[in-house]
């Protein structure tokens, strides 16, 4: 890993020609301009799938118009976006009105930065990468309160208010659940952290142990709260508080925080990735086919269309039903996930493999359960004659 | 690795009485919170028990200095008089307050754990021997103060005194806490052994004098002195009886333990030191003096126009801080035994005088100065003791206050040039004889207003005035062997 | 790793900058018909009544203060989870003695009822108090 920068300036040729800071920066902002707008591509896209994927489940069509099968739709919007008048309100904060999504932006990006993509590519390869994520994702609470705030309209205000109710209390849950996985790896490194999980699928860690196991469902629940959506949209319920902190904010500014938004989605999947899904390795031994990247890649993208499905599966919660989950249900099991997990990094390699043989049957009993769930569900018959 | 585990482990064990007030705060919570020990004796019970048991682990504590954690701590003979002093402070006002009228019963088990958690921060605070411990245990032994002060929710009073209380302690422990970083900046060390030297070698004599002066603020601000006293009087009389009680002499003392090894750790050098050359150690003795002087009259000026017992406790207390500076500006081993004995005198003497009215509170419904007219007909006993405890305060003979006040005129005429400072001292102590007097000519002098209430007293607060008198008599007639404890405890 | 530490720094930079940017661009070609009416705070229609700036339920603040003491405690977690299996059991200890002295905290708030949204006094039904004109 260590030259990364050296060895692509260098292939460049262009350590002759410039100084090193020189040329790294510039590597650096190409880096993060790529990132930037993969973050923009990535927001489109998943809009439109976000669509089509709901229309699947609501058998319905979804958007047909623009372009073959309507693909071109979210680039329509997106153009739409980019020339609508800017309308900031008369009361409104000015300089906070423009701050608030640079902020949330900035606090979708920076994560990126220490994201271990494949193996040796990583912009950032930070000794305290996942602090350094965990840290700087939560500066889009601040953005959030800041939008809330600078609107001067109620219903901003009380979104803003919301989101940063939420997201600092889902952080806790999140964060141990987080360490469980750390006690086990002993680094912080993202880099280290998917090194640490190769040589097949058993080596992941939410196959390792139990214990990372359950610390998994509390980070994928934990995040989808993080991100702020469905069933933990609240912060933008558009029932009760119109469209929540971003009710003021129209056009570009508007398209910033969609677009932190879906960068929000695919940092804190990423992260489960790395943590809990072997991050770039492909499942099995040897070195990942294709590259990592694709498989990381992949990963992020089977986890997103999770978080999509749960949005037009689940209703949302009531305020005291979020809180309750996090601090009464998420943050004891998380402890308890986190003490058993300080256990198993104690134990011998005799204890390692029982422990394997534990997280898959616990593994196996969560999937029966859920099939279980889902076979109890009544099946309601069709009365109009429509076939459902 | 293993030596700094070693290390910590020690330090553990020295850690002890500490360690055991911690378990006796948790305990009490815990015991709250299930509903078959939820009940106020339980929580006193705890509270003592866990006292009693860190008290002994203080005496059993093998004697001599060794620095605990790293330099964080000194555990000496010293600190050990402090954590005894509060140890007893706390279970005594814990005792009273079980029977008191304005403590809350139903939230008895958070008073009993805050206050193990004050003794706990004055225990810390006796011992600090670093900068950051300093200011942990100042910080510990603040918050719970306020909410101590604030125990009373529903009474308007209490509120607005724990308010006044958390802003005023607020800003100057942040004073305090920006002092000390720029004697860290100065200096590179946080050890009070260390700063010294290091202050000899900087060169920013302004930042120096601004950085020591912002930390002795935050000291006095703990300790109630002028001009960080205003505080005093306003959280006495807002906040419950026995907390006042408390606030008046628990973190006093370990405002004087801290500010004592301070003092003769950081700033006041042994004579003979070669580095002394160089440090303008005259000017933080001067320093010292002026607040002591200036206390001590403020306090007894104050004290003589209030009508509100309470208050005027609260100023007598400022007053006897500045009776107490007074040997810390003679730092040597004589001034400070002579401290060291007065906090032990001023401890039961007040904690005495302040439960005379927290056991007639239950009563008179009053704190009132002239609410007390007659009592020496109404209530005999209780006048009497509280005159004991008056003539203590006041320092008359034959009373311990008599003997602490003769060991710290003493130890200033023994400092060269501060006979003045003993004129000033002797002068405050007749203007304190004055209003003292005054409460006693109420209760003895003055018949009783009509309708006044008949007065009815908890035996639990008989016992505990008894067993305070006693030692005030006792200790003013019979004083050696504690005066010989005292001495062998040695400087900090 | 210093080398790396400077790439999030131009990270930070640069975010700031495209935002700026992306701004700066779409000021090229949007309109700007500002009107009296158009900039009045959006409340569905109606006249805005009020300021906005309303008294919050105080369940914020006491869910801003459980979160103060664990993320500060999370953070103390972070470099012992890192070096738990280099030092062993006596880690694993003290942090149990540690984790014990904050679960009897979080225990305490949980049964005086402060991490429910609604309490028994009835406070916590709503988000925020209005008050009218």
């Amino acid at each position: 890993m260590q030259g990364m920068y050296e060895t692509l300036l260098a292939a460049l040729g262009a350590e002759r020609v410039v100084p090193f800071s020189v040329g790294f920066a510039a590597l650096v902002v190409v880096f993060a301009l790529f990132a930037a707008i993969m973050g923009a591509v990535v927001a489109l896209i998943m809009v439109l799938a976000e669509r089509k994927i709901s229309a699947d489940i609501q058998e319905r069509i979804g958007p047909n118009r623009v372009g073959p099968m309507g693909f071109f739709q979210t680039v329509a919007d997106a153009v739409k976006l980019l020339t609508k008048e800017n309308v900031l309100p008369r009361k409104a904060d000015s300089i906070l009105h423009y701050c608030a999504p640079t902020l949330v932006f900035t606090g979708g990006l920076l994560p990126v930065a220490a994201i271990a993509w494949s193996n040796g590519i990583v912009v950032a390869d930070l000794n305290i990468g996942v602090l350094y994520v965990v840290g700087t994702a939560s500066l889009g609470v601040i953005g959030r309160l800041m939008a809330g705030w600078a609107s001067n309209n109620k219903w901003s205000l009380l979104g803003g208010m919301r989101a940063a109710g939420q997201m600092i209390s889902y952080e806790i849950p999140n964060s141990i659940a987080i360490l469980s996985v750390i006690v086990l790896a002993g680094t912080l490194n993202l880099q280290e952290l998917s090194e640490a999980q190769k040589g097949g699928i058993h080596q992941w860690f939410v196959f390792r142990s139990p214990f990372a196991f359950v610390a998994c469902l509390i980070c994928l629940v934990s995040s989808l709260a993080e991100v702020n959506r469905t069933p933990f949209d609240l912060p933008e319920a558009e029932s009760e508080l119109v469209s929540g902190y971003h009710t003021e904010y129209s056009g570009i500014r508007w398209a910033i925080f969609m677009m932190s938004e879906y960068i929000g989605m695919v940092v804190v999947n990423a992260v489960a990735v790395a943590l809990f899904f072997g991050g770039w390795n492909g499942g099995l031994p040897g070195e990942p086919l294709l590259g990592g990247w694709i498989w990381y890649l992949l990963k992020i993208a089977a986890l997103m269309y999770c978080q999509v499905w749960v949005r037009f599966v689940l209703p949302r919660l009531r305020i005291d039903q979020l809180m309750s989950l996090c601090w009464k249900n998420l943050v004891p099991l998380g402890f308890l996930a986190l003490l058993g997990a300080s256990v198993q990094a104690l134990l011998g390699p005799t204890g390692q493999h029982v422990m394997m043989v534990a997280a898959w049957l616990t593994f196996g009993g969560f999937v029966t359960l859920l099939f279980a769930a889902v076979l109890k569900t009544r099946h309601v018959p069709a009365q109009d004659g429509i076939p459902r | 690795m293993d030596s700094i585990q070693d290390h910590i482990i020690s330090s553990v064990h020295a850690f002890a009485p500490e360690g055991v007030l911690a378990a006796t705060l948790l305990l009490i919570i815990v015991a709250d919170l299930l509903p078959a020990t939820s009940r106020p004796g339980v929580s006193l019970g705890l509270a003592l028990g866990g006292l009693a048991a860190s008290a002994a682990a203080v005496v059993r504590l093998p004697a001599g200095e060794t620095l605990i954690f790293a330099g964080m701590l000194a555990t000496d003979g010293f600190a050990a008089t402090f954590k005894l002093v509060a140890a007893a402070v706390a279970a005594v006002v814990l005792v009273v307050s079980y029977r008191a009228t304005d403590v809350d019963r139903e939230h008895f088990a958070e008073y009993c754990a805050m206050a193990v958690a004050l003794s706990m921060g004055a225990y810390v605070m006796a011992a600090a021997a670093n900068l950051l411990s300093m200011f942990l245990a100042f910080e510990l032994v603040s918050m719970s103060s306020y909410i101590l002060t604030a125990h009373l929710k529903e009474d308007s009073k209490s509120s607005e005194a724990a308010l006044k209380y958390v802003v005023f302690s607020a800003s100057s422990s942040a004073v305090m806490l920006y002092g000390m970083s720029l004697v860290y900046g100065l200096t590179g060390t946080l050890v009070l052994q260390s700063i010294m030297p290091g202050l000899a070698h900087s060169t920013a004599p302004l930042a120096q004098s601004v950085g020591v002066l912002f930390i002795l603020a935050g000291l006095t601000y703990k300790i109630a002195a002028v001009p960080y006293h205003f505080w005093c009087p306003d959280v006495y009389e807002g906040a419950p009886a026995p907390v006042a009680a408390f606030l008046s002499v628990g973190p006093k003392a370990a405002g004087m333990a801290m500010l004592a090894r301070f003092l003769n750790e950081a700033l006041f050098l042994p004579p003979g030191s070669p580095i002394r050359a160089g440090i303008d150690f005259g000017n933080w003795q001067t320093a010292i003096v002026l607040v002591s002087a200036v206390t001590m009259t403020l306090g007894n000026l104050s004290a003589l126009r209030q009508t509100n017992v309470k208050r005027l406790l609260a100023y007598s207390s400022i007053a006897h801080a500045g009776y107490m500076l007074m040997a810390l500006a003679v730092i040597r081993p004589f001034g400070v035994a002579a401290m060291t004995f007065y906090v032990v005198a001023y401890a039961i003497m007040n904690l005495g005088a302040f439960l005379v009215v927290i056991a007639l509170g239950k009563s008179m419904r009053s704190e009132e100065l002239d609410s007390y007219a007659g009592l020496g007909a109404r209530a005999p006993v209780v006048a009497v003791l509280m005159a004991i405890f008056l003539f203590s305060l006041a320092g008359m003979p034959p009373t311990m206050g008599f003997i602490g006040k003769l060991y710290l005129f003493w130890a200033v005429l023994e400092g060269r040039g501060l006979a003045w400072l003993a004129v000033v001292a002797a002068l405050n102590t007749v203007i304190a004889l004055y209003y003292y007097a005054r409460i006693l000519r109420q209760m003895f002098f003055l018949p009783a207003r009509e309708g006044a209430a008949e007065i009815r007293v908890e035996p639990i607060h008989y016992v505990v005035l008894f067993l305070l008198a006693i030692p005030t008599l006792v200790l003013g007639v019979y004083w050696g062997p504690l005066w010989g404890a005292i001495s062998a405890a040695g400087t900090p | 790793m210093y080398l790396h530490f400077g790439a999030v720094l131009v990270f930070l930079l640069f975010s700031v900058a495209f935002v700026a940017i992306i701004y700066g661009i779409s000021a090229l070609f949007r309109p700007a018909n500002p009107s009296a009416e158009k900039l009045t705070t959006y409340e569905c229609g109606e006249i805005p009544f009020g300021g906005s700036w309303i008294q919050f339920n105080l369940r914020y603040y006491l869910i801003a203060l459980v979160f103060l003491i664990f993320e500060v405690e999370v953070v103390f977690l972070y470099p012992w989870a890192v070096v738990l299996r280099t030092i062993g059991a006596f880690a694993f200890w003290e942090m149990i003695v540690f984790l014990a002295i904050l679960l009897v905290g979080f225990a305490y708030v949980w049964r005086k009822g402060d991490l429910s949204w609604f309490t028994p006094s009835g406070s916590g039904h709503t988000d925020a108090t209005f008050s009218g004109k």
